[in-house]
């Protein structure tokens, strides 16, 4: 917590063959401990000025690269918003970006899709895809 | 012959009433848009009483009615949808769709096409994918009810069951439908679904809170289909499928708010209609971002 306080992070990464071992850092051409996190200040984020960014305004950070997502996200329409639509009813709650994508390595990895639900069968559809897999009514 | 075997028909629901499984008010019930608030308090206990009875779950029927200055849109991200199906089931779960025995048909509302990338074709799709998604070069396309504002599926109906809400919503009134499958064969989109045999629940699968006209256990022989969820979004709720959704691929909101998500949807990405040349007017768009 204190490291960084007295030992300056370096911009080479090669401290981390002793600490953050965990973190494998695989965000595009993003390859620096420092082009995100502050120098002195663990907590803090940096922006392109070198002041701080608190963790809890972490959205200021990624919109100084993301500009167009941080565009859509401000206006509701990136990322789910969870509760009500109608806020004079309910709350409505907004993630930030981290509470979904893992900064460090932002893409997502595959997910198990749901098994498919049988559904009825169309008259429209091909012919092949009615003997595979038909809807079976029973009456 | 063709006469009376026509005759007999006709009379048919008469002998249901002869062996009690109607009653007079059921049979004289008049069109939802003609009910009173008594009436609809009455019909709404009495299917509380009847659902209880046949699933043993006490579910609270309620008749929430559309709101002004509210027409619901859906926008859905064809760029982050990755195909994995939460929905289609959240929708099942939310809708107390038969899904017990082996051969019920499972009849979400919700289709998720896998297409190849480059094409649109959905003649070519496969809804029967599976496995890890999103597969490599492929693209998924989830479909479901578009709220047409021109919908051939309430032209088509013969007795009116079916209507557009004040908000936009395409429903159905379960108890006015006679079954006849035409609002089917008219959808351009395939989104709406016969019940061939009574839904069947086990208890802990039944959602208790219900609408009238959306999520209430649906009877035998009527047409179903997607509603937005208004018995949650009529409460300003956002509909199941999109709450499950892990990939915020699915945006939902009051087009009449020029603020709203689905209006900045609209005004700034490029938007995609399927089946647009069908010229039905959906309000559930597509978009690319």
């Amino acid at each position: 917590m204190e490291c960084h306080k007295s030992l300056t992070a370096s911009w080479s990464t090669n401290r981390l063959w002793v600490e953050h071992k965990s973190v494998k850092l695989a965000h595009g051409n993003n390859k620096f401990c420092l082009n995100c996190h502050h120098p002195t200040n663990r907590n803090a984020f940096k922006h392109d000025d070198g002041s701080e960014i608190a963790e809890s305004e972490v959205v200021a950070l990624c919109a100084r690269c993301h500009g167009t997502v941080h565009r859509d996200w401000k206006a509701g329409a990136h990322g789910r918003p969870n509760g009500y639509w109608d806020t004079s009813l309910g709350r409505q709650q907004k993630l930030t970006c981290i509470q979904c994508h893992d900064p460090h390595h932002p893409k997502f990895p595959m997910l198990q899709s749901l098994p498919a639900p049988t559904y009825p069968k169309r008259a429209a559809r091909s012919s092949s895809e009615n003997t595979q897999h038909e809807g079976n009514p029973k009456h | 012959m063709a006469g009376i075997a026509g005759l007999v028909t006709a009379l048919k629901p008469l002998l249901s009433l002869e062996r009690g499984d109607i009653s007079l008010s059921d049979l004289l019930q008049k069109h939802y848009q003609e009910l009173s608030a008594e009436e609809m308090s009455r019909i709404l206990r009495k299917l509380e009483k009847q659902s209880n009875e046949d699933y043993g779950v006490a579910s609270n029927i309620n008749d929430t009615k559309a709101r002004e200055g509210v027409q619901f849109a859906y926008a859905l991200s064809l760029s982050k949808c990755v195909g994995c199906r939460r929905c289609a089931h959240a929708c099942l779960a939310e809708n107390n769709q038969s899904r017990e025995s082996e051969d019920d048909i499972e009849m979400s509302y919700i289709r998720v096409l896998e297409l190849d990338k480059g094409s649109i074709n959905v003649e070519e799709s496969d809804q029967y994918y599976d496995g890890e998604v999103p597969k490599k070069d492929k693209y998924y396309m989830p479909v479901q009810c578009h709220q047409c504002q021109d919908s051939p599926c309430t032209k088509a109906c013969p007795v009116e069951a079916t209507w557009m809400e004040p908000d936009g919503v395409v429903v159905v009134d379960y108890n006015w439908c006679i079954g006849c499958r035409y609002c089917m064969a008219a959808c351009p989109y395939d989104a709406r679904r016969f019940n061939w045999k009574k839904p069947s629940l086990p208890p802990e699968s039944v959602n208790p809170n219900q609408n009238y006209l959306s999520n209430r256990i649906r009877p035998q022989g009527v047409v179903e289909k997607c509603t937005f969820c208004l018995h949650r979004t009529r409460e300003g709720k956002y509909p199941a499928c999109l709450e499950v959704c892990p990939t915020g691929a699915r945006v939902f909101g009051n087009l009449l708010d020029p603020d709203s998500e689905i209006n900045y949807i609209l005004k700034n990405k490029r938007v995609y209609i399927l089946k647009e040349d069908a010229g039905t007017t959906p309000k559930f768009y597509y978009f690319f971002d």
